[in-house]
């Protein structure tokens, strides 16, 4: 049987680095309930400016974690995010580690990103 | 990573889930509703002859145009959700299924009239209910509306079927939502 220690140490595995930032999992979890979000909608459910928030959904899109695709309602610009298969294997483990974590019970994780 | 951090990031993204969720149905959806319950309503007892005709065509016609608006609303709104889209396309779809199928037991002789009305009343407000513990909370009153309608249809004679359109157009105008999201 493992020991705390290593325990603990399995349980990090799944912390995603690109998921620490508290913004960018608020991101991943309201894709993963939705299948597609505005950047509108994502600025009033998250406070962000648009500066920020952008620089947050840039990082999510390079990491493959969601993507984009634009269109154009009533002549304005719109920016549709989805979550991506690999954003959602990535989150499930995330989740599953800090829900470990946070229990006080370690034992759930994977690789580490 | 600190046990009070891991705890206020999931206090934080559990704020945002209920904040996404907020909102409920599209209240353009309520209001269509509101007017075709009180037409249809109604008609039991002022136009009988014409009830079966009505709710044949705004049955599944409110349906389609119900889907239009809560795409619409979810556009402008500025967040999608498919599952849910069709979970209840499945939902309102099926409980007109279950409505032709009771509409059987009168074009069979089996069952006439005001009874007819009953049957239907109750799948109605059985699939309200239904939808008020899975979508939107505010159904379970107006499945309370109708199950009081049916009630009342068994003990009075006139004017039961007026009474209980005019009680769901009012739920209906009164629980529709006051606002949702403003743009995409």
């Amino acid at each position: 049987m493992p020991d705390d220690g290593s325990r603990i140490a399995e349980a990090l595995g799944g912390i995603s680095t690109i998921l620490s930032h508290r913004t960018r999992l608020g991101i991943c979890v309201l894709l993963s309930r939705h299948s597609a979000i505005s950047f509108s909608r994502f600025k009033e459910l998250l406070g962000e400016t648009d500066g920020n928030l952008g620089a947050q959904l840039r990082k999510l899109e390079d990491s493959g974690l969601i993507c984009v695709r634009k269109e154009f309602l009533n002549r304005k610009p719109v920016s549709w995010y989805s979550i991506t298969k690999e954003g959602e294997k990535v989150l499930s483990e995330h989740l599953e580690a800090m829900l470990s974590l946070a229990q006080g019970d370690p034992g759930s994780g994977k690789e580490n990103r | 990573m600190k046990a009070e951090t891991l705890n206020s990031d999931i206090g934080y993204v559990k704020g945002l889930v209920d904040r996404a969720d907020e909102g409920g149905m599209a209240a353009s959806i309520y209001r269509l509703w509101a007017f075709i319950c009180l037409v249809g309503f109604a008609m039991v007892d002022l136009l009988p002859g014409h009830v079966g005709v009505f709710w044949a065509v705004a049955g599944p016609a409110g349906g389609i145009l119900s889907g239009y608006l809560g795409k619409s609303s979810d556009i402008t709104r500025g967040q999608l959700d498919r599952k849910a889209g069709v979970k209840h396309v499945l939902h309102w779809s099926g409980m007109l299924v279950f409505i032709a199928l009771a509409v059987l037991l009168a074009v069979t002789g089996r069952i006439q009239g005001v009874l007819l009305s009953q049957v239907i009343i109750l799948i109605v407000a059985f699939g309200w209910w239904t939808a008020g513990v899975h979508f939107d909370r505010n159904f379970l009153w107006i499945s309370a509306v109708m199950a009081a309608g049916y009630i009342a249809s068994l003990f009075l004679q006139k004017f039961v079927w007026v009474g209980t359109g005019i009680l769901m157009f009012l739920a209906l105008m009164i629980m529709a939502p006051r606002k949702r999201g403003s743009r995409a």
